[in-house]
């Protein structure tokens, strides 16, 4: 059993998180209340509550690794990372949360190393870049809403499969997945108004790559004046 | 922020601050469209990979051996 310290920190734990409130449906004991599941219990739970999510996990898992045999890879780890560190779920919590933070720890790991993103990118690095460049970025995309309705979804997934896989990952939670901010940041372990301005500028850099896209395909998007 | 409303995560009096500019500023108008036209074509249009049953038995399976 020597990979636990690693597994153990893929999962969840349920005291680090400062953008928690009182009435989040995530757990809020400070001492991990480890349930102790029986083995109909566990089996249940994880019908009942897991696998429910299962296509969404590989959705994301796919989107992520950009590859059907990584994406099988991932969501196996971690249905059984979820299943071996069940007794940590509480029931009655955001199972697809829970199970989001684990897949994205598990790709962070083991995955990220050998997907085909050109390059790790260091978001932060990425993030100070953007941020120095003032926020009146948004108004230099001159993209127009009746464009963007022309568009379909291979060239939205062509366009957002380019962005750096942090910026990607934003917009699958809260676009795709439609996580509230709050979940985000739980599932990412970032604060709340870091997943705010990422995603600021994920959707920036996506509506470059879509004006890019769209002006390559002949759409008239000049006039913005 | 226009893309709080988007997300629906502005607060009351986000909401009233960012809907009376949006009345009045045309550069807000055309934003919201924007983002809101974008993010409808991530949630709708783009195709949802789903889990093969090949995994999905896999995992089952995995999982009964277990414990």
């Amino acid at each position: 059993m020597a990979n636990i310290p690693q597994v153990m920190s893929d999962t969840p734990t349920r005291d680090d998180d400062q953008t928690q409130q009182p009435d989040s449906p995530q757990p809020t004991a400070e001492t991990p209340a480890r349930a102790s599941y029986t083995d109909q219990q566990k089996y249940q739970i994880f019908n009942k509550e897991f696998m429910p999510h299962i296509d969404s996990m590989y959705n994301f898992a796919f989107r992520l690794t950009m590859d059907e045999d990584d994406a099988n890879d991932l969501v196996q780890d971690t249905y059984l990372k979820a299943f071996r560190f069940i007794s940590s779920f509480e029931q009655g919590t955001n199972a697809k949360a829970w199970l989001f933070r684990i897949l994205k720890n598990s790709f962070i790991n083991d995955y990220r190393k050998k997907s085909k993103e050109p390059a790790k990118v260091d978001y932060q690095d990425v993030e100070t870049t953007y941020n120095s460049e003032d926020a009146e970025t948004e108004h230099t995309v001159d993209l127009r809403a009746e464009t963007v309705s022309d568009l379909i979804g291979d060239e939205v997934a062509t366009a957002l499969n380019s962005l750096p896989v942090d910026f990607r990952t934003v917009i699958i939670l809260c676009d795709i997945e439609g996580f509230t901010y709050e979940e985000m940041a739980k599932i990412l372990d970032i604060p709340i108004g870091t997943v705010r301005s990422r995603l600021h500028r994920a959707r920036n850099l996506l509506k470059e790559k879509l004006r890019d896209y769209a002006s390559s395909m002949g759409y008239d998007e000049e006039s913005d004046e | 922020m226009i893309q709080l409303i988007v997300d629906g995560e502005a607060t009351e009096q986000q909401l009233a601050r960012l809907k009376d500019n949006l009345e009045t500023c045309r550069p807000c108008i055309e934003m919201y469209h924007l983002e809101r036209e974008v993010k409808e074509l991530l949630t709708k249009r783009m195709e949802k990979k789903c889990c093969p049953d090949q995994l999905i038995a896999t995992i089952k399976s995995k999982i009964l051996t277990f414990s």
